[in-house]
């Protein structure tokens, strides 16, 4: 091998690292972004999610798709049978907001006010109309990653509405 | 999709309907998953009911027959000729009776008889169906909620349809600030006393079994992301 076939090589290799490099480099700092929330343009986006739950007292019978949660609903509020009403999920910015449409007329629309406070938390509001009324207005601080829940009477005959909420990066 | 949209689906399905978005709404409302269940009913109904159709040989006895019979109706209408003596006027001793073939009517008394028969079994059908697919669908009867009024929650039933559960409507909206604490499981409650923020966790959470996180995962894997609105 002459020594400017070698040097072809050796520069060769050398481009190839600094693109490996450079490729690193951007994926993780896309990375870095991704675990921030951050979308491209740099705000803060978070996935919202909404579930509307019907609770009945005394019911027998639950929506078999709940099957997998029905022991944790069951310590929330015993004897009671749940029903699916609406479930949402979207990536969010602030102030926009996930609306699920609960029947009956009800309507929740939980919006996102902060995305991170300076506790690390999420702001958001979570309203409930009724017809077009509002029924009850929540401002909530709230962990990334934990769910939790809004429990209001819904029907005249005893049943309630559980609305669960959690938030993610 | 909305509900409207989707009973007027089930009701009069059309080529251009988005059956995914329709799937998607059946699985998260059930007043709209209770149409289409009925509406399938409706069908298995029909097709256990549906009288069976009548062969192409049967259809081709059947109009062979009418047209066989409005054929004979035709000639009769036409007099005969005058040298005819069948007509009896000719013949001495007065009238006898006509001699003509009569038509042969009970071949298409069963064509339309059969054909009746089909028409009324379809209706009977159609009949019974309707009225099993707009019988209601039957709702958890339970106790009245309280409807005491209290400070900032004044719950009054809302009005709809005598009998069936209604909406609790309050007078002013119920606003409330919480904070949720980290690893704990909260539940706001809004009710006749008001609003309140209780910790429900479970003893075995934090301990290895994460109720929580296992009803977040699911409630994200039950959803399908949606864009949302500003």
């Amino acid at each position: 091998m002459t020594r400017r076939r070698a040097l072809q090589i050796g520069l060769s290799a050398t481009g190839l690292a600094c693109a490996g490099l450079v490729l690193g480099l951007g994926g993780l700092r896309a990375t870095g972004a991704e675990d921030d929330g951050k979308n491209p343009e740099g705000e803060i986006v978070r996935q919202v999610t909404v579930l509307g739950i019907l609770a009945t007292p005394g019911g027998k019978t639950s929506d078999s798709g709940l099957s997998e949660v029905l022991p944790q609903l069951k310590q929330l509020l015993p004897n009671h049978s749940f029903q699916v009403l609406d479930v949402q999920s979207a990536r969010i910015l602030t102030g926009e907001a996930v609306k699920c449409e609960l029947g009956h007329g009800y309507q929740s629309v939980t919006r996102l006010v902060r995305p991170l406070d300076e506790n690390g938390k999420v702001q958001l509001r979570c309203e409930l109309s009724l017809d077009g009324e509002l029924q009850f207005s929540a401002n909530i601080r709230a962990p990334i990653n934990q769910v939790f829940f809004c429990e209001r009477p819904f029907l005249s005959d005893g049943s309630k509405l559980l609305i669960g909420l959690g938030v993610r990066r | 999709m909305r509900c409207e949209e989707v009973e007027r689906e089930l009701a009069a399905p059309t080529p251009g309907c988005d059956r995914a978005a329709m799937a998607d709404h059946l699985a998260v409302c059930p007043s709209c998953a209770a149409w289409a269940q009925d509406a399938e009913r409706l069908d298995r109904l029909w097709e256990a009911t549906r009288p069976a159709e009548p062969s192409p040989e049967a259809w081709d006895a059947v109009w062979s027959g009418i047209s066989a019979a409005l054929d004979r109706r035709s000639l009769a209408a036409v007099p005969p000729p005058l040298s005819q003596p069948a007509l009896g006027l000719a013949e001495p001793g007065g009238i006898r009776e006509h001699t003509w073939p009569r038509p042969r009517t009970a071949g298409r008394r069963w064509g339309v008889g059969a054909m009746a028969l089909i028409g009324l079994a379809q209706a009977a059908a159609i009949l019974i169906a309707i009225g099993l697919a707009w019988q209601p669908a039957p709702r958890p009867e339970g106790p009245v909620a309280d409807a005491s009024a209290s400070a900032g929650f004044v719950p009054k039933v809302a009005a709809g349809k005598p009998g069936a559960p209604r909406p609790i409507r309050v007078d002013r909206p119920v606003r409330v600030d919480a904070e949720i604490d980290e690893g704990y499981l909260m539940v706001i409650h809004t009710g006749p006393a008001g609003a309140r923020v209780e910790n429900a966790t479970p003893p075995e959470m934090n301990t290895g079994s994460d109720g929580g996180l296992v009803f977040f995962n699911w409630m994200e894997s039950l959803s399908t992301p949606r864009v949302a609105v500003r």
